[in-house]
């Protein structure tokens, strides 16, 4: 039984070195990739080619892109020269739902965030409690939804965010069912998730109405999108609220924000007031990360109305444009929601 | 299969290959090994190394907990074995703060058929050939980078194994299964479609979802089991054991994976 022994010995000698060394992560997996401004670069680059859903739609030719950077960086491009280099890259795509950050250096950069910001300095919601609700607002539970009375003729329904439920919305309708005329202002409201979207639409809706569709990137071409998923605003909730509403958005109401502007804007017993919405409208990708610890994300996702047009990049366009100026914020006047409360009147 | 550029490991499997032919020419005896029911449990570690193209380009590196449950039945020349192992805890790359959570975990039944077996009073070992139904999972995700990748394989898995009794008190059982057939989920090409992650059970949706039929070809998986079991009293047996299993799949993004369990444990006849 010598050479059996022998044999089994080899072989177990040989499997358990096979399987526990570090160094079998190498063959087995492949090394991690170098830390270097052109492999980040590349990274980068590459999975917004992989994965980034409106080069088409914004008429981007990607290829001539990296033509036009990979120049730049090379072997001795620095951590900040890399930074500016990508973010600018990255700027060409003009799509707020691309971010990219250095959690370490605490950067942060968002394409296209220009017309974003500026809306930030148009509205003022100190000035919306303390002239137009007159102090007499209150807040749902979670804090999501800010609500009151414009002069105690027409409600006001101020969201926050879509990072909640707003579960709460039903309280909001029935104590502001009583006014004729209502106002939704998602000036400045942040995105989020699609339930707080669902939950409020639903209170306002008169029926089912098929509005938009939303497809999904699912292949290498810049083409290749999954069968379009059609997005309805159905009614729910114990009550809806079906008289004249004014819905104010501005560039500054991004995703689902302005999912819940395009479905409110769809009824007829909506009028949508204010300045165009951020035109973003794809979910955003998960976060990952290069090896140089930047986080990224994009749109992955294409959304088109029933007669093929789109609303990514563009937002949706309100009946009625009209936007304030810093000033006028400044001296204490909100243009737009005045001329709502006149629309209404 | 690809088979890794490993001379080790082409090493191991070559040598795999001559012992079957030897011991096919072992004749075939009665069974050497004692028929028996058993239950056991064993808990160790898991060294866990991954890169998965859905979530990084960095490699996931990790060492987590791990735990195994299994029944098992030797009859006289058929052993058939139902097992659930598990492991799972945070994982992390070489850039400090990017950790995840990574959950694995395999479900497996087995059944062997003895084929060919020798003795001695020094020694006995016996050949064995089967499959194995296999439903494995590792999930791993971070909830801050609001990100998750899966892998999760239904399988039919060719395997052999051998068993070396080398006195009353000493066993060893080495296995090595591979994949004949496998139903591979894998998360969608970008992330998951809307319409499938509305509502409740929406995670149980995705993974049910986008499954692809794969061989080895495209599923290139090999796992590899050493059980050395020491007999301390005639219903309880000291089990370790050592589990290698490497995967790879290239759908929609690269995951390459391997881990090695290390485990400790009892088992006691029925």
């Amino acid at each position: 039984m010598k050479p059996f022994r022998i044999i089994m010995t080899k072989l177990l000698v040989r499997t358990t070195c096979l399987a526990t060394t570090i160094s079998c992560e190498n063959p087995l997996i492949g090394d991690d990739p170098a830390n270097t401004a052109e492999n980040n670069f590349e990274i980068l680059w590459g999975q917004f080619d992989r994965y980034y859903a409106l080069f088409s739609l914004k008429g981007v030719d990607w290829n001539q892109v990296y033509t036009d950077y990979r120049p730049r960086v090379t072997a001795t491009t620095s951590h900040t020269e890399l930074w500016e280099t990508v973010t600018e890259m990255l700027e060409i795509l003009d799509d707020s739902h691309i971010e990219l950050h250095d959690p370490v250096l605490n950067w942060e950069y968002i394409s296209g965030f220009a017309d974003n910001d500026q809306a930030r300095r148009e509205y003022d919601i100190q000035l919306i409690q303390n002239k137009y609700l007159g102090n007499a607002f209150q807040f749902t539970n979670d804090g999501g939804i800010m609500y009151g009375d414009l002069d105690k003729e027409i409600g006001y329904i101020k969201v926050f965010d879509f990072e909640r439920e707003h579960k709460d919305i039903d309280l909001v309708i029935s104590r502001l069912e009583q006014f004729p005329a209502m106002v939704v202002d998602l000036r400045t409201s942040r995105g989020g998730t699609t339930e707080g979207v669902i939950n409020i639409s639903g209170r306002f809706a008169d029926q089912v109405r098929f509005v938009f569709t939303l497809q999904t990137r699912n292949g290498p071409g810049y083409d290749d999108f999954d069968a379009p998923t059609k997005k309805y605003i159905v009614p729910s909730g114990p009550m809806q609220y079906t008289k004249p509403v004014v819905v104010l958005t501005d560039r500054f109401t991004p995703s689902a924000a302005e999912h819940l502007t395009i479905l409110l804007a769809d009824l007829p017993h909506v009028t949508h007031i204010g300045d165009s919405t951020a035109g973003v409208f794809s979910d955003q990708f998960g976060y990952k990360f290069l090896p140089n610890g930047w986080l990224y994300t994009m749109s992955y996702q294409l959304a088109l109305y029933p007669d093929g047009t789109t609303p990514e990049g563009i937002g949706v366009v309100p009946d009625i444009y009209i936007r304030n100026t810093e000033l006028e914020i400044a001296t204490g006047t909100d243009k737009v929601l005045e001329f709502a409360i006149e629309f209404l009147m | 299969m690809a088979i890794p550029p490993n001379p080790a490991f082409r090493a191991t499997l070559s040598s795999l290959v001559v012992l079957l032919w030897f011991g096919s020419f072992s004749g075939f005896c009665q069974s050497t090994l004692s028929r028996s029911s058993s239950f056991g449990i064993l808990i160790g570690n898991s060294n866990f190394h991954a890169l998965d193209l859905m979530l990084s380009p960095l490699n996931y590196r990790a060492n987590n907990f791990s735990a195994e449950l299994f029944y098992r039945h030797q009859g006289s020349s058929v052993l058939q074995e139902v097992s659930l192992v598990g492991s799972g805890g945070d994982i992390n790359t070489v850039v400090p703060h990017f950790s995840m959570t990574g959950v694995r975990a395999a479900l497996s039944y087995s059944y062997l058929r003895q084929v060919s077996a020798s003795g001695s009073k020094e020694s006995e070992h016996a050949f064995s050939v089967g499959g194995i139904l296999r439903a494995f999972m590792n999930v791993e995700g971070s909830e801050e980078q609001e990100v998750v990748s899966w892998l999760v394989v239904y399988s039919v898995n060719l395997a052999v194994q051998g068993d070396f009794v080398f006195n009353s008190n000493h066993q060893l059982s080495w296995q090595i299964h591979l994949p004949l057939i496998a139903m591979v989920h894998r998360p969608p090409y970008a992330r998951l479609n809307e319409s499938l992650t509305e509502g409740n059970n929406r995670f149980l949706m995705a993974i049910s979802s986008y499954g692809n039929i794969a061989t080895i070809i495209d599923y290139p998986m090999i796992g590899n089991v050493l059980t050395y079991r020491y007999t301390m009293s005639d219903r309880f047996h000291l089990l370790v054991k050592h589990n290698f299993e490497y995967h790879k799949y290239s759908s929609p993004d690269t995951i390459k994976m391997f881990f090695v369990n290390i485990l400790v444990g009892i088992n006691w006849n029925l």
